[in-house]
C-alpha cells in the first residue's frame, strides 16, 4: 500500500516534496509519484515527507475569490485562455484518476491549510490530509482557508476535529510552515512540486511515472552501495 | 524516453533520516535535476502554471 510509506520514518530513501494545496500540478505530481511507489520494488524503504510552498502568500486568508476569476482579472490571463489551460490540466488529471473542477475552485491564501497539515503530520496522518486538501479545493471547491472547513476536513482523515480546530486558531505551526519555506528558498525552489531524493536528486514539476521510478531507483541504488 | 542529467550548484540538504526524520540537514552538495518529460508541469511562486 503506497500510502504505507508516507508520514513515517525514513529507512533508506527518503523523498522530500515541497508543493502548496491549490498547485494544480503538485496534486497531479503527488499521484504520480504514488503511482510510481506502487510501480517501485523497494517502497517499503521509502519514506515521503511534505514541506509547504506558498504559491499565491499575498492572497487574503479571509476571502475566497473565484480561482478562474482571479486568473483573468489579477493575473491577466484572458478569461478563455484561463479557461483553457485549466481544461488541459483537467484533461491530464482525469488520465491519472483525478477530478479538477476549476469551475468551481475558490483561490485563497493556503497557509492556514499548511498549518492543518503540519497538524496532521505530528498523527503521522500529513499524506492523507494533503490528498484530502487537494480534493477539497480542486474538486469540491471547498475553501481551505476557513477554520471550520479545514476542521471538517480533519475529521474526515482521522484526527480530532476539536484539536484541529483550536490549532487552527490558535495560529500553531506556522514555524512548521515558515522553516519549510526557508527551506524552499535555501534550495533555490522556484516551483512546485518539487522533489528531492535523498538530498541528491531533484525531479521538479509533475513528471510522468517513469521519471519517478527513475529517481528511485537511481538514488536507491545508491543507497545500496553506500550500506 | 531520453532523460537529462543537469547538475547545478545549489545548496540542498543531506538527507540523514535517522539523525533528523523532519528536517534534512543543509549541507553544499550538487543537485542533479532528472528531466524526463520537458512538458510536465509547474507552477511558479507568481501562481503561474505552465
Amino acid at each position: 500500500m503506497t500510502s504505507d510509506v508516507f508520514d513515517r520514518s525514513a529507512d533508506r530513501l527518503v523523498v522530500d516534496v515541497w508543493s502548496d494545496v491549490m498547485c494544480p500540478f503538485c496534486y497531479m505530481g503527488d499521484a504520480l509519484l504514488a503511482q510510481a511507489l506502487e510501480r517501485f520494488p523497494h517502497g517499503s524503504e521509502v519514506a515521503v515527507r511534505y514541506h509547504s510552498f506558498l504559491l499565491m502568500p499575498d492572497l487574503p486568508a479571509d476571502r475566497a475569490i473565484d480561482l478562474v476569476e482571479l486568473l483573468s482579472t489579477e493575473r491577466g490571463f484572458p478569461r478563455e485562455q484561463a479557461e483553457a489551460m485549466n481544461a488541459q490540466v483537467a484533461k491530464r488529471g482525469k488520465e491519472i484518476g483525478l477530478d479538477y473542477r476549476f469551475d468551481r475552485a475558490v483561490a485563497v491564501n493556503t497557509r492556514t491549510a499548511h498549518r492543518l497539515s503540519h497538524f496532521a503530520k505530528q498523527a503521522g496522518r500529513q499524506h492523507e490530509m494533503i490528498q484530502r486538501l487537494f480534493r477539497a479545493y480542486f474538486t469540491d471547491g471547498l475553501n481551505v482557508g476557513d477554520h471550520a472547513t479545514l476542521a471538517d476536513l480533519a475529521a474526515e482523515v482521522g484526527l480530532d476535529r476539536d484539536a484541529a480546530l483550536s490549532a487552527l486558531k490558535s495560529g500553531a505551526f506556522d514555524d512548521d510552515v515558515e522553516a519549510d519555506l526557508r527551506h524552499a528558498r535555501k534550495l533555490g525552489i522556484s516551483g512546485v512540486p518539487f522533489f528531492v531524493f535523498n538530498g541528491k536528486y531533484a525531479v521538479s514539476g509533475a513528471q510522468p511515472v517513469e521519471a519517478f521510478l527513475k529517481a528511485l531507483n537511481t538514488s536507491f541504488a545508491e543507497t545500496s552501495t553506500v550500506h | 524516453m531520453e532523460s537529462r542529467h543537469q547538475a547545478t550548484e545549489i545548496p540542498v540538504p543531506q538527507a540523514n533520516p535517522e539523525a533528523a526524520p523532519d528536517a534534512p540537514q543543509a549541507e553544499s552538495v550538487p543537485l542533479i535535476f532528472l528531466s524526463a518529460d520537458e512538458t510536465a508541469g509547474v507552477c511558479d511562486p507568481n501562481g503561474e502554471c505552465y
